[in-house]
C-alpha cells in the first residue's frame, strides 16, 4: 500500500469534508472565538477601544471579585443549591425507577411514566409561574397549611429567602425526577431475571430483592451519572431557576454564579469583570470534571472522558 | 404449580397497594399544577381572587382566553413562537444529523480533530459577554437568524445521534459507496431513513428547546418584532412578582370605583396555557422514541 499524503486523503474524501466542514467553521465561532473574548477580562474593556487598545489591569478583575464578600455568597448559593439539587434529584430518581420497575401492570406504568416526563418539557418560565402560583400568600400550599391547622397565618414564601433553597430544590426535583429515572429504570430493566427468579426460591422477600439485587447491579450507573454531576457542580442549578424564582427580597439565597456574572455583563455593563467570572466558572468547573473523571476511573472502567 | 405462583401473600398485597398509591400520588403531583392552570385561566378574574379554586371553574369564561388574543404582542410572540420552532428545530436535525454521521465514519479523515472539539466545547464555554460580542459581530442582534443559527449544533445531541449512528451495520454504506453512491445520497437515502427514531427524538428535543427558550429574546432582540412567547410571559411574570401584593393592588383599584375585568394573575394562567398545550398534545407520542434514544446513546455521552 502506498502511503497517500493528508491532501490526497482530503480530496478522496471531499463530499465528506464539504459536509463537514460548515460544522467545523460553526463550531470555530460559536464555541472557540468567544474563549478569545476572555482577553477581555485582562483590560479595562472600553467599546469604544476595542480589546488591544484597552488599558491593561492584567488580574484586577479577578482580585477584585475574590476579595468581594458577596461573591463567597454567590458561591455558597451555587454549591448549596447544586448540591441539594444533585443529593435530591438522584434518590428521588432512583426511588422511582425502582418503583416503576416493581409494577406488573404495563398500562398503569407507561401512564405514570408519562405522566412524570411532563414537567421535564416544561420551560423553566412556566414553572416559576406555577410555584409563584402555588406558594403566594393566598395560594394552594398556604390554604392547605391553613386547613390542616399547622400554621395559623398565611406565608408569602416566595419573598422569604430562608425558604428559597428549599423550593427551588423541590421545584428541580419535582421538574427532573421522572426524566432522570429514564436511565436508572434501563439500567434495571437489563438485570438478569434470573437473579430474581433464584432470590424467590430462596426465599427473599420483595425488599431483600430490591436491596441485595436491584441496587447492587444498578451502582455502576448510579457512580457515572453521580460522578457526571460532581462535574457539573458548579452549573447544575442554571441561569433560569435562579433568575425566574427569586426576586429582590431573597436575592441573597436565591442569586448563584449565572446569574451574578450576567448582572455584572448585561445590567451594570462591566463586561471585563463578568468576563472574569466566566473564565472563573469555566476553569473551575474544568477543575472538576478533571477530579471526577479521576475519581470516576476507580468506579468505572475507561472513565466518562 | 400455576396456582402456587399466583398466589399472593397478605404482606405482598399490602406492598402492591402501598406502591400503587404512591406512584399514584406522584403523578397527581406531576399533573395537578398544570390542570390548575388551566382551571384558573378558564376562571373569572375577580372570582379568582377570592382564592379556593382548585378543582374546577368557579364562574367559568372564556374571557382571559379572549383578553390575551386581543393583546399585539402576544400574536406576534406566538407567531414568532411557531416559526422559530419549525424552522429552527429542521435546521438543528438536519445539521446534527449530517454531523453525526461524518463523526460516524471511522475512515473520516477529519474525524479525530472534529470529536476532539466536540468534547472541548461541551466543557469550556466563553461565557455571556464574550459569547454576546461574536452573536453582535456576526450581525445577529435583532435578526431572527439568532433564533436559527446558534441553534444548528448541540455537542450532547451530536454525540447521542453518532452513537445511533454507529451502530448501523456499516455493510450497507459500503455497498451503496460500490454502487457509486456519494456521501450526501447515502446520508439522505440509507442513513436517515434508517434512523427515524434518533430523528424523531431530535425533533422534539429541539423544539422543545426552541419553543422554551426566552433568554436569547431577552438579550439579543430589542423592541417587539422578535419577541417570543416565553419572552413575555416572562415580562408579565416579572410585572406581578415586582410587587408580590397585586392582590392588594386589585382591592384598592376596585375600592376607588375602577373597573377590573383582567388581573396579572389571570392574564399569567392564560398565557401559561397557551404556551403549554402544545408540549403536552406532542411529547407522549414521542415517548416510545426518546426513551430509545437516550437509552442507546445518553449514558456514554
Amino acid at each position: 500500500m502506498v502511503k497517500r499524503t493528508l491532501a490526497q486523503k482530503l480530496w478522496n474524501q471531499r463530499i465528506l469534508v464539504a459536509m463537514a466542514l460548515p460544522f467545523m467553521v460553526w463550531m470555530l465561532v460559536f464555541n472557540f472565538a468567544p474563549l478569545m473574548g476572555w482577553s477581555m477580562a485582562f483590560v479595562n474593556y472600553k467599546p469604544r477601544y476595542g480589546i488591544f487598545s484597552s488599558e491593561w489591569v492584567g488580574l484586577k478583575y479577578f482580585a477584585e471579585f475574590i476579595t468581594d464578600n458577596r461573591f463567597y455568597e454567590v458561591l455558597r448559593n451555587t454549591f448549596a443549591m447544586s448540591g441539594l439539587n444533585i443529593f435530591f434529584g438522584t434518590f428521588s430518581a432512583i426511588g422511582l425507577a425502582v418503583l416503576l420497575s416493581e409494577v406488573r401492570s404495563t398500562a398503569f406504568k407507561r401512564t405514570i411514566q408519562t405522566v412524570s416526563y411532563l414537567p421535564h418539557f416544561i420551560s423553566w418560565v412556566v414553572v416559576s409561574n406555577i410555584f409563584y402560583t402555588f406558594l403566594s400568600s393566598e395560594g394552594l400550599f398556604n390554604d392547605v397549611l391553613l386547613r390542616l391547622g399547622i400554621t395559623s397565618e398565611t406565608v408569602s414564601y416566595m419573598s422569604k429567602e430562608t425558604s428559597f433553597w428549599g423550593i427551588v430544590t423541590f421545584s428541580q426535583v419535582w421538574k427532573e425526577m421522572g426524566w432522570n429515572a429514564i436511565l436508572y429504570l434501563a439500567a434495571i430493566t437489563a438485570i438478569d431475571p434470573q437473579l430474581y427468579e433464584a432470590a424467590t426460591l430462596d426465599g427473599v422477600t420483595r425488599f431483600g430483592k430490591i436491596r441485595y439485587i436491584t441496587i447492587p447491579c444498578i451502582m455502576p450507573t448510579i457512580m457515572m451519572l453521580l460522578v457526571l454531576n460532581i462535574g457539573n457542580l458548579l452549573n447544575a442549578t442554571g441561569f433560569d431557576p435562579s433568575y425566574l424564582m427569586g426576586n429582590d427580597m431573597t436575592v441573597n439565597y436565591s442569586e448563584n454564579l449565572a446569574v451574578y456574572a450576567y448582572t455584572y455583563g448585561m445590567q451594570m455593563s462591566r463586561y471585563s469583570m463578568s468576563t472574569a467570572l466566566s473564565i472563573f466558572n469555566s476553569m473551575f468547573s474544568l477543575l472538576l470534571v478533571w477530579s471526577a473523571n479521576k475519581l470516576s476511573t476507580r468506579f468505572i472502567e475507561g472513565g466518562i472522558l | 404449580m400455576k396456582g402456587k405462583l399466583s398466589y399472593r401473600s397478605p404482606s405482598e398485597r399490602i406492598g402492591n397497594a402501598l406502591l400503587y398509591a404512591v406512584l399514584t400520588l406522584l403523578g397527581v403531583l406531576m399533573l395537578y399544577p398544570f390542570w390548575n392552570v388551566f382551571v384558573l385561566a378558564l376562571n373569572e378574574p375577580l372570582d379568582t381572587l377570592r382564592g379556593g379554586v382548585y378543582l374546577w371553574p368557579r364562574k367559568f369564561t372564556l374571557d382571559n382566553l379572549r383578553q390575551i388574543l386581543q393583546m399585539r404582542n402576544l400574536l406576534t410572540a406566538f407567531i414568532n413562537s411557531i416559526l422559530r420552532t419549525v424552522i429552527g428545530s429542521t435546521v438543528s436535525v438536519f445539521c446534527i444529523m449530517m454531523f453525526s454521521y461524518c463523526l460516524s465514519r471511522r475512515d473520516f479523515v477529519m474525524r479525530g480533530l472534529l470529536q476532539r472539539m466536540v468534547v472541548i466545547s461541551m466543557y469550556i464555554s466563553g461565557g455571556l459577554i464574550p459569547y454576546y460580542f461574536v452573536i453582535r459581530n456576526l450581525g445577529l442582534l435583532n435578526n431572527f437568524l439568532v433564533y436559527i443559527i446558534p441553534f444548528m449544533l448541540n455537542a450532547f445531541y451530536v454525540l447521542v445521534a453518532r452513537s445511533f449512528i454507529d451502530q448501523l451495520p456499516s455493510s450497507l454504506r459500503e455497498s451503496a459507496q460500490i454502487d457509486g453512491a456519494n456521501d450526501l445520497m447515502i446520508l439522505i437515502r440509507i442513513i436517515i431513513p434508517l434512523s427515524l427514531p434518533i430523528v424523531a427524538t431530535l425533533v422534539l428535543f429541539t423544539a422543545v428547546d426552541q419553543w422554551n427558550s426566552w433568554y436569547d429574546t431577552y438579550i439579543y432582540t430589542k423592541g417587539t418584532d422578535l419577541t417570543t412567547l416565553q419572552y413575555e410571559l416572562v415580562k408579565v411574570l416579572s410585572k406581578s412578582t415586582a410587587s408580590i401584593k397585586n392582590y392588594e393592588d386589585v382591592q384598592s383599584r376596585l375600592l376607588s370605583g375602577g373597573t377590573v375585568t383582567s388581573t396579572p394573575q389571570s392574564i399569567r394562567m392564560a398565557i401559561t396555557v397557551v404556551a403549554t398545550l402544545p408540549i403536552l398534545c406532542v411529547y407522549p407520542f414521542m415517548q416510545r422514541y426518546f426513551i430509545q434514544g437516550l437509552t442507546l446513546g445518553g449514558v456514554k455521552g
